[in-house]
């Protein structure tokens, strides 16, 4: 059976993804039907689209959230199917159902298992059940009193993170490093949980010390088939959000990644999954592994998972969704050479990696055997201070690991994104870091190794300005008097909306 | 044809004049033979005494972005000169540099001087240039770090100057 079913696609999302989606679409012959809020009039997202439809106001709670709007947007567009991407409306179990309501089909899993992994300790219950090590911890019914949570905490041993059940990516999150300070972390998480999820439930897990963050693909169709895509290491992360991905993890040898694959196929079958998700785990320095959240969605590092099997995620969730089986069998999925992503935002590292909004004046991109580019942006284009900082992802393949460390610090050198401020050179650090080099990072190595990291001042080398002062001459422009104060106030105003994120940013992790 | 660029509170001057086959390029006194390969919308391929420089460089009002091989872009201001240089956008901390490597032939105010945007703090000389360190805005000086005669490289802090807004009495 072809995809048959889905004519006609609405993509709920921007950005790279919502490009990324498009192209699959129109590789299985379907139209892709874009959405855009006001800010992204005219979006690369929307010029790849074959339609788009407007959806409100720039915040995305007036239109990328606006779960009526999209799929009124469907139906006016006599599409078949929507699918979320990732962040935005992705893992809302609500969103599933109403897509499903009105006779669509959500490309994602069913809305049950969303439900069941959004609720960390109803997810912890469900993995320890079907026999995946969860992280040490205690989850009770959430609403413990401290005297209860520091017994459990003795027990368990510090340092202990309180986490929130309704939570992700470091937000409704605390380290406690004594018990004298169980008491007041539980209360500001509790109410910043309240707050950001609307449920006060915590719970409690041992800080694995020198984790590497190790995940596993799964694909599952309606048929009962299961299987995985070997693993992304994702050990890079600075404040929670993840810069650099790779596969294979150069941490695993083959019976490990045997256990995980298991383990991972295990996790999804017992929540009933269908189409594309990945199982997250930590993995300590005595190299044992333990479940830590199911992301149930396409993640952002799925490109990396792509170039070493060979398998079009993106495309594989289309043909699930429309009730096709699984495009190849778990025997014959092999991690061929090795992948690496990194992940080009628009943020100014010289100023604690603020987020840097304005025109794009160029997006110039590497091409050539081995790379691959997801873009969301190009030449022309502005990057709004509304939505995430994430512009391009730079992937590698290679035969190995060196091969691609090498094309990568190449392919980044051929990055040019130039009118806002982007983490390259941050980027570019890390692959010449001995620690990341040697394949020993952990998810405390940026934060230990690079804090002290700043961008060089460039200073003004003689052939950048005898470059300048040519093309002065060779095209004269003329000098817009608008702009003649540029980099100065105004760059404030429009940081201004993010001033207020304390440095977590909701959505794409 | 004479061009001023600032980047941070360094400027820098470079004047251009066609000499066959290509450019002379001088850099505050140093010259450079330049060839033009290409020039395609922002790229600029370039030989600067014979060696390859691989550029692209974009602009915006005043600001040039300039991306040169593989290295990291450098964002810089094109002004209409010295004096120019001393706009509104110049940074919080009023810590002034030296815009080149030079001798320090007069400093013409002292510490505690309230100053007006545009005064000029310092004179700096090199390769029979004259440049003046100015006040980017009004403020008082905090401390002078250098004496006439000094030879100072360039980004060296002259003088450290506290932002304070013009007093209504006081004239521009």
């Amino acid at each position: 059976m072809r995809s048959g079913l889905i004519t006609r696609l609405l993509i709920a999302n921007r950005g790279e993804i919502a490009v990324r989606i498009a192209r699959a679409c129109r590789a299985l012959g379907i139209v892709p039907v874009a959405v855009a809020s006001e800010a992204d009039d005219g979006a690369l997202h929307t010029r790849v689209a074959a339609e788009t439809v407007p959806i409100g106001p720039p915040p995305a709670a007036a239109s990328y959230l606006r779960t009526d709007r999209i799929i009124g947007a469907a139906r006016e567009r006599r599409c078949e199917a929507i699918h979320p991407g990732y962040g935005f409306l992705a893992q809302s179990p609500e969103f599933a159902e109403e897509v499903e309501r009105a006779g669509l089909i959500f490309v994602g899993p069913p809305a049950a298992a969303i439900r069941l992994m959004g609720d960390k300790m109803a997810a912890r219950r469900a993995m320890a059940a079907a026999g995946v090590a969860v992280v040490p911890g205690f989850e009770g019914t959430g609403d413990e009193d401290d005297v209860l949570l520091r017994r459990e905490a003795d027990r368990i041993g510090y340092p202990v993170l309180v986490k929130a059940a309704g939570g992700g990516g470091g937000r409704g999150m605390r380290v406690v490093r004594a018990p004298e300070e169980l008491g007041g972390a539980v209360e500001s998480a509790r109410r910043e949980a309240l707050k950001a999820f609307g449920d006060a439930r915590l719970f409690l897990e041992k800080v694995i010390e020198e984790a590497r963050h190790v995940e596993v693909q799964v694909l599952a169709d309606a048929r009962g088939g299961c299987l995985h895509l070997f693993e992304r290491e994702c050990s890079i992360q600075r404040r929670f959000q993840k810069i650099v991905e790779e596969s294979p993890s150069p941490l695993l040898d083959a019976r490990m990644r045997e256990d995980m694959g298991q383990a991972a196929v295990a996790a999804a079958r017992a929540c009933d999954y269908v189409n594309a998700g990945t199982i997250e785990f930590l993995v300590g320095m005595d190299r044992r592994f333990f479940f830590l959240e199911m992301n149930t969605r396409i993640q952002v590092e799925h490109p990396v998972t792509e170039m070493v099997t060979g398998v079009d995620l993106v495309r594989a969730q289309i043909r699930i969704a429309s009730g096709e089986a699984l495009p190849v069998r778990q025997e014959d999925v092999r991690q061929d050479g090795h992948a690496l992503e990194c992940r080009v935002n628009a943020e100014d590292p010289a100023r604690g990696f603020t987020p840097s909004a304005g025109g794009i004046l160029l997006a110039s991109f590497p091409s050539g055997a081995g790379i691959r580019v997801d873009a969301g942006v190009a030449t022309g284009d502005v990057v709004s201070p509304y939505y995430d900082s994430l512009l391009a992802k730079i992937i590698v393949h290679a035969r190995d690991r060196q091969g691609a460390l090498e094309r990568m610090q190449e392919a980044l050198g051929k990055t040019a994104i130039l009118g806002v401020e982007t983490n390259l050179s941050f980027l570019r650090t890390i692959l010449a870091h001995p620690v990341f080099r040697g394949g020993a990072a952990t998810t405390s190595f940026v934060e230990r190794d690079l804090s002290a990291w700043r961008p060089q001042a460039a200073g003004l080398p003689d052939d950048v300005l005898i470059a300048a002062a040519l093309a002065d001459t060779l095209r004269p422009a003329p000098v817009q008097a608008a702009l003649s104060h540029g980099t100065g106030d105004e760059e404030t105003d429009l940081f201004s909306p993010w001033g207020r994120l304390d440095g977590f940013r909701t959505g794409a992790t | 044809m004479l061009l001023h660029y600032r980047s941070g509170q360094v400027t820098r001057w470079v004047r251009v004049e066609a000499q066959a086959p290509g450019y002379r390029v001088v850099l505050e006194g140093r010259s450079f033979d330049v060839v033009v390969r290409r020039s395609d919308g922002p790229l600029l391929d370039l030989l600067v005494e014979g060696h390859p420089v691989e550029a692209i460089v974009v602009s915006d009002g005043e600001r040039r972005i300039i991306k040169v091989g593989d290295r990291d872009p450098v964002t810089i201001l094109r002004t209409e000169g010295a004096r120019r240089a001393t706009g509104p956008a110049g940074p919080p901390e009023g810590r002034l540099t030296a815009a080149m490597d030079g001798q320090v032939v007069a400093v013409m105010t002292r510490q505690g001087d309230r100053v007006e945007a545009g005064a000029t703090l310092v004179v700096l000389e090199a390769m029979k240039m004259e440049m003046r360190v100015v006040a980017p805005f009004p403020g008082r000086v905090r401390t002078i770090s250098c004496a006439p005669g000094d030879v100072v490289e360039r980004g060296r802090v002259l003088v450290d100057l506290e932002p304070e807004p013009s007093g209504e009495t006081l004239p521009g």
